[in-house]
């Protein structure tokens, strides 16, 4: 039988690698770069702290990802200086919320720059989003993102809700972030 | 529901899009070729809803889901008609 193809497709990124990730998180600098949709410093900040507690990691820089950290405008990639921070005073990455699909878009790119900047780094996303996560992934090189994935809504739910999903995914992000077994 | 409807499942995209205040029609369905309009329901979400060029390989892949042949997704999107 002849397979006909059809060169009418997009051309794709070609794929990249992810950073190399640590044995274990012990003596590791967490960051948590908040991209300002609502409640996603609330959970990503929780669930780095419970790892770092967990873990013997520490928590080194919660931030904003605009400039200076001032602000943050989920619809734009992450600001250079705070790139530079981030590469200078964090071992692996937390970054999100993956919530709709414009900061699904540029969470994605985000954690992709920071893997190839050596960082590895998690994008926290939710059950709605991350089909949509990792179909932009694949389209923009690096398939194999590493997603954490939420509950959703993040949104209007309420605090102690939020601070349970955080802290129930404390394996998962141990799992994502480290070559540890378990 | 229109012919078009029925050949084209457009709810596993619905379901991830509603969430951006965002609706698709199908105008048409040429061969494995689709054709949508995209609706902003909550015009106030705009900056929400991904650029297009992102958004049709994304609603592409969801709609494969129910339908693996579907092969290119067109969306006529209101944000580019706006001055």
């Amino acid at each position: 039988m002849t397979q006909i193809y059809l060169p009418d497709s997009a051309p794709g990124q070609p794929a990249s690698a992810r950073a190399a990730a640590p044995r274990s998180l012990a003596g590791q600098r967490i960051a948590v770069l908040d991209n300002g949709k609502p409640n996603a410093a609330v959970v990503m900040t929780r669930a780095a702290e419970t790892l770092a507690e967990r873990t013997g990691a520490t928590v080194s820089l919660v931030t904003r990802k605009g400039p200076h950290g001032r602000s943050a405008n989920a619809a734009e990639p992450v600001a250079r200086d705070i790139l530079e921070r981030l590469t200078s005073e964090a071992d692996v990455v937390m970054t999100g919320a993956a919530d709709c699909g414009s900061c699904t878009a540029y969470s994605v790119k985000d954690v992709i720059e920071l893997e190839e900047s050596g960082l590895p780094a998690v994008v926290v996303t939710t059950t709605r989003f991350e089909p949509v996560a990792a179909t932009l992934s694949a389209n923009f090189g690096m398939p194999d993102t590493r997603r954490l994935v939420l509950p959703h809504p993040l949104g209007g739910t309420d605090e102690a809700t939020l601070h349970e999903w955080a802290d129930a995914a404390t394996d998962r992000l141990i799992g994502l972030l480290t070559t540890e077994e378990g | 529901m229109s012919m078009d409807d029925r050949e084209l499942d457009l709810s596993p995209a619905l379901d991830v899009l509603d969430a951006d205040g965002v609706s698709l029609e199908l105008v048409n369905l040429d061969g494995e070729v689709a054709h949508l309009t995209m609706h902003l329901v909550d015009p106030e979400c705009a900056d929400c809803v991904l650029p297009r060029e992102y958004l049709e390989p994304v609603v592409l892949e969801l709609l494969r889901t129910s339908r693996p042949s579907l092969r290119t997704v067109h969306i006529s999107d209101p944000r580019e008609q706006q001055p």
